[in-house]
């Protein structure tokens, strides 16, 4: 029997068990999940329960190595031995990472081999999907091998931590070092605006199981994967060698506790200045404020606190709370023209003179009676606000037109209704209202198969004429196989923009362009499927489209980023790169400058786009908690985003907010 | 004559080095009879090992034994006593005697047995052992 | 192949402030038994542990069949015989899978002389390692040490704790070992008894420092008690030196002398004490009195 075979007959023979306890694990899951509540549970956690597994595995597989034998003595046996310190590692560390792999296997093979049981119920649905999703896009083969690329850098430290010290709570404790290094990326992370750093953490150290559908990307792109895989092996060498090297170092001793006290000591201090360091980082606030109801107005915006606390009593106490500040004066919409807010009010139209940021004044109002106000569009001396007209028992849809020549007296000149117009029938959804030249555009869904655009001749600005619409199937160049998610009250499925005289649609199945430059004979230019990586389930959510020059921004669902097309030639997109790290659930993006801008709850932020396609610069502006909490009215919102001279108008909670885009 | 028989008491309490003490012995049991001219002694190696002794103080001892032409080796053969009857001078045995006799003595005056005494075991002793016919 | 098995300058560890070897130098011939004696603590382990290369001394430097431990250890290993005292092995393994296993490392590892020596301590090869005595332990220890036919056996304490028989057993495979052609072994003890019969040198450590070295007779001729009869019931005269002890009260002492010399001797007489006795020690009992002289407690 030559050497190296018998050290791994060894180091084989030592850790059998743990192998088998690995295994007996996985089957123990597998058991468990026939139970259904327990299944439940592990559909919803999968990711979670997968890296504990993983975890769990590589410090036990690892800890061992080499703190066991100096504890029990035969490490002296070896070191007697004519054995490369080298070599005797490298078996421990094989064996030990080839067993990891093995558990890994193991665990992924039983939740291939027996599938996610679908649960109905609500939540739990959509994360079974998209457990679901992640797993049939990656592949067993792939899966393990992110997994297993995680673990084993994980199992690396161990390794090290093991032939550091003699017993195996120093060796855990010695995972002082795994604390130390997640210390530094946590500090790093408060540099976050440098976007290298946590691409490599997502995609070279990290699984990639998030809602970017990160994973699916890693392996998709060979190039990715190949970093990953290099990344690791380089990684996972080097702390070998420290290993070898502390062998040879400290044949005999080993660590003590004053030095791993210390190094806690160390990264705990390291950690809180980390955190420290991030909270330093401070988010411009809004320069200018405008609210349309009156500090003594102030309406409760605290759920009181019940000496209930049980959940439901707090979800009806926040439902009442809902419920009782709709009814009050909320900012639906708002568009810019020259240095004037025109805000669209559930209730009319308040206009509103920003010229001077940091005092945005009330200068016109008016109020429409029976209706409700959503969207407001501009056109010189008119504003057509889109909205519901409450009549009693009839209600309909349609566009209230204003006279804004002067804005301080607004003054309703017309209306017309939308359900008798176009298509026939009552109007879902609202997409897009806005005018360009003597051309007022109307992108809307009656029902849920098909997507219409109005265009509207407005010379005569109060009385618009329909010159002509042009009606898409929703199904417009359906995908095979592509499977519709449930119900009629999903789906809204469509997102428009206009820029000059095209505009772009992002349907279900991709983007469409449809040149409008003549109104009567609306041209669709191209409709370019976009290619989801899940081919089996569509997404029910509105495709998010950006215009500048010659890019177009559209979002893809799967996996969550957004692919940059050339749209020199609008009969023919061409994809060219995709972004990631853009964060897409916001309420509205706008494109300004070299950077995207979007508007979350709490604030805006950008992202600055590259060239290379990935993104620089991120920015927030933040605001003030107690102007948060106010957010339940924001609920209700549908605001907008405008950006003008170096500054970003929009809608936070029942707030207009100005925020400066200064350095 | 078997080995088994030819047995060496080692001493290490008092100065006496060992090969010293082997090579007394060994000419002890030819005087006495238990290694007669021509018998083979036991080699080096199984001298030293049944008596967890150091190979070379055997070997040292064999030495001596040989130059005193107590013993001679035979090339690939072995080692064996002297054919040529040696005969230990008279002076020689009386040596042995009188230092086992001076170490009596010695013992006795500090155990404070008297001269008469000593005297008396002596007698006795000699009494009990007669004189050996061969 | 070398005069000298094993050679010492200036060898020196300190563990933080504790020096646990100071300044040691010695020079083991090839071909001999040598007996590295010291108390408990004195220094002995870390010795062995530094020819080995298992930690690396501090000052100073060591020669092991011509070869240097640190840069050499490989090719030293393949040629030395080690026994760590209370050696651990694999408790799982069988000894048979234990002779397997260590045999593999080895170029000239001669199975059949475990095999053999294995049969001779009676050691059965299906009994597990963690079901053997303390004493087939040790004996196991030695059978695998010897496997590869070692120039060089290094053994630390090999016999500490065992008892009679197994020792008898182990200093019978020492000399075995040494009857072969250019075999040396060099053996740590704090049981003298047992090393003087079998060394050809011995030297004795004490507080990490070399006291004596030198074959045991020479060592067991430093010593020597005395006794005297005081003409006057008075201390011994501190004049003469190299005595370092005295027992006794009254007319009668024992006066325990280093180098004792006839010279020596006549100063005692000069000086009122009458010689009765030169009293020879055996080295267990010089060993006792160098190591108490140096230590300061007698």
């Amino acid at each position: 029997m030559n050497a190296t075979k018998a050290l791994f007959w060894k180091e084989g023979r030592e850790i059998l068990y743990k192998i088998f306890l690995g295994l007996g694990g996985c089957i123990a899951l597998l058991l468990l999940r026939q139970h259904p509540e327990f299944e439940q549970e592990f559909v919803r956690n999968l990711e979670s329960w997968g890296m504990w597994v993983g975890i769990i595995s590589a410090v036990v597989l690892g800890m061992e190595a080499v703190a066991t034998e100096r504890n029990k003595g035969t490490l002296d046996f070896l070191m007697g031995r004519p054995i490369p310190a080298a070599k005797l590692m490298l078996v421990k560390f094989a064996t030990g990472g080839a067993s990891l792999f093995l558990v890994i296997a193991a665990f992924w093979a039983t939740v291939y081999l027996f599938p996610l049981a679908q649960n109905p119920v609500d939540y739990d649905y959509f994360q079974w999907i998209f457990n679901q999703r992640i797993l049939t896009n990656v592949g067993y083969p792939y899966l393990v091998l992110i997994w297993f690329t995680l673990m084993f850098q994980l199992y690396a430290f161990v390794f090290l931590g093991s032939s550091l010290t003699d017993n195996l709570l120093k060796t855990i404790a010695s995972g002082v070092l795994i604390v130390w290094i997640l210390a530094i990326m946590m500090i790093l992370g408060a540099f976050k605006s440098n976007p290298s750093v946590s691409f490599y953490l997502t995609h070279f150290v990290d699984t990639g199981w998030d809602g970017w559908g990160t994973i699916v990307r890693i392996v998709r792109e060979k190039g990715l994967l190949a970093g990953r895989l290099i990344f690791v092996g380089l990684f996972t060498a080097g702390i070998f060698w420290l290993s070898v090297l502390s062998l040879r170092r400290w044949k005999g001793g080993a660590l003590g506790w004053w030095p791993i006290l210390i190094a806690w000591g160390v990264t705990g201090g390291m950690f809180l200045l980390g955190g420290y360091l991030r909270g330093e980082e401070s988010f411009p606030e809004p320069v200018g404020l405008w609210t349309p109801r009156k500090q003594a107005e102030r309406v409760e915006t605290k759920v009181e606190e019940t000496s209930s606390t049980s959940m439901e009593d707090m979800d009806a106490a926040v439902m009442a709370l809902m419920r009782k500040n709709r009814d009050q004066g909320m900012m639906r919409d708002m568009a810019l023209q020259d240095d004037v807010a025109f805000v669209a009010l559930r209730k009319g139209l308040v206009t509103i003179d920003v010229s001077q940021v940091e005092e945005p004044r009330e200068i016109g109002k008016i109020l429409a009676k029976h209706w409700e106000m959503q969207k407001i569009a501009l056109a010189g001396s008119a504003a057509y606000i889109f909205g519901e007209l409450k009549r009693g028992k009839e209600d309909s849809v349609g566009v209230a037109i204003f006279d804004i020549e002067d804005p301080t007296a607004p003054e309703m000149r017309g209306q017309f209704s939308l359900d008798t117009i176009g298509r026939a029938g009552s109007v879902r959804y609202l997409e897009y209202l806005g005018a360009t030249g003597d051309v007022l555009y109307i992108g809307l869904q009656r029902d849920f198969h098909h997507v219409e655009l109005l265009a509207l001749d407005i010379r005569d600005r109060w009385n618009p004429i329909v010159r002509n619409k042009l009606v898409l199937d929703v199904d417009f160049g359906q995908a095979d196989g592509m499977v519709k998610l449930s119900g009629p009250n999903e789906s809204m499925g469509f997102r428009m923009t206009v820029d000059g005289h095209l505009a772009f649609i992002g349907m279900e199945t991709g983007l469409v362009i449809v040149d409008l430059s003549d109104p009567d004979h609306p041209e669709v230019l191209s409709n370019t499927r976009l290619e989801e990586l899940s081919h089996r389930i569509s997404g029910s959510r509105r495709r998010m489209i950006l215009v500048e020059g010659n890019r177009a921004y559209v979002e893809r669902y799967w996996p969550r980023e957004m692919v940059v097309m050339d749209i020199s030639d609008p009969r023919q997109p061409v994809e060219l790169d995709y972004i990631r790290g853009l964060e897409l659930y916001e309420q509205d993006t706008a494109i300004f400058g070299e950077s995207i801008y979007s508007k979350r709850s709490w604030g805006i932020t950008s992202h600055e786009i590259l060239d290379s396609g990935r993104v620089g610069k991120v920015r927030k502006w933040k605001v003030d908690t107690e102007v948060l909490e106010s957010q339940f009215m924001g609920y209700y919102s549908r605001p907008g985003l405008s950006i003008k001279d170096g500054f970003a108008y929009t809608i936070i909670a029942d707030y207009l907010m100005i925020f400066s885009l200064d350095e | 004559m078997d080995e088994a028989n030819l047995h060496f008491r080692i001493d290490t309490s008092g100065g006496v080095p060992i090969y010293l003490q082997l090579i007394e012995q060994v000419k002890y049991h030819i005087a006495n009879g238990v290694l007669e001219p021509g018998d083979e002694l036991p080699s080096v190696r199984s001298l030293a090992e049944r008596n967890l002794v150091n190979p070379n103080t055997v070997a040292r001892a064999y030495m001596e034994l040989e130059r005193e032409g107590v013993i001679y080796k035979r090339r690939g053969r072995g080692t064996y006593v002297s054919e040529q009857k040696v005969e230990m001078t008279l002076d020689q045995k009386v040596e042995i005697i009188r230092e086992l006799l001076e170490k009596a003595v010695i013992e006795g005056r500090q155990l404070g047995v008297s001269t008469t005494q000593l005297r008396m075991t002596l007698e006795q002793t000699l009494k009990k052992f007669p004189r050996r016919r061969l | 192949m070398n005069e000298r098995a094993i050679y010492t300058e200036g060898l020196t560890r300190k563990f933080g402030k504790k020096t646990a070897v100071e300044n040691l130098g010695i020079e083991v011939p090839t071909g001999s038994i040598f007996g590295f004696l010291g108390r408990n603590g004195a220094g002995k382990t870390t010795t062995i542990r530094m020819l080995m290369n298992m930690i690396e001394p501090s000052v100073g430097r060591a020669e092991v069949l011509g070869l240097d431990p640190q840069r050499d250890d490989l090719e030293l290993r393949q040629r030395v015989g080690y026994v760590s005292d209370h050696p651990v092995m694999y408790d799982w393994m069988k000894i048979g899978e234990l002779v397997r296993f260590t045999g593999s490392f080895y170029q000239n590892w001669d199975g059949k002389k475990v095999e053999e020596l294995l049969r001779k301590f009676d050691l059965d090869f299906d009994l597990k390692v963690k079901e053997l005595s303390r004493g087939m332990n040790a004996q196991l220890a030695l059978a695998l040490a010897m496997g590869h036919d070692p120039e060089l056996l290094i053994l630390d304490e090999p016999t500490s704790g065992l008892d009679v028989l197994v020792r008898r057993d182990f200093m019978e495979s020492i000399i075995q070992v040494i009857q072969e052609e250019g075999r040396t072994v060099f053996l740590s003890s704090h049981l003298v008894h047992e090393v003087e019969r079998v060394a050809d040198q011995v030297a004795i450590i004490e507080g990490g420092r070399l006291l004596v070295w030198g074959s045991v007779d020479e060592i067991k001729g430093r010593v020597k008690k005395v006794l005297v009869r005081m003409e006057e019931p008075a201390a011994v005269p501190a004049s003469i030196d190299g005595i370092s002890g005295a027992q006794g009260e009254g007319a009668q002492q024992l006066l325990t002398v280093v180098e004792c010399s006839d010279e020596k001797l006549r100063q005692l007489e000069d000086n009122g004490a009458k010689v009765l006795e030169v009293i020879d020690l055996s080295l267990e009992e010089s060993f006792v009195e160098l190591v108490g002289a140096r230590g300061g407690v007698s």
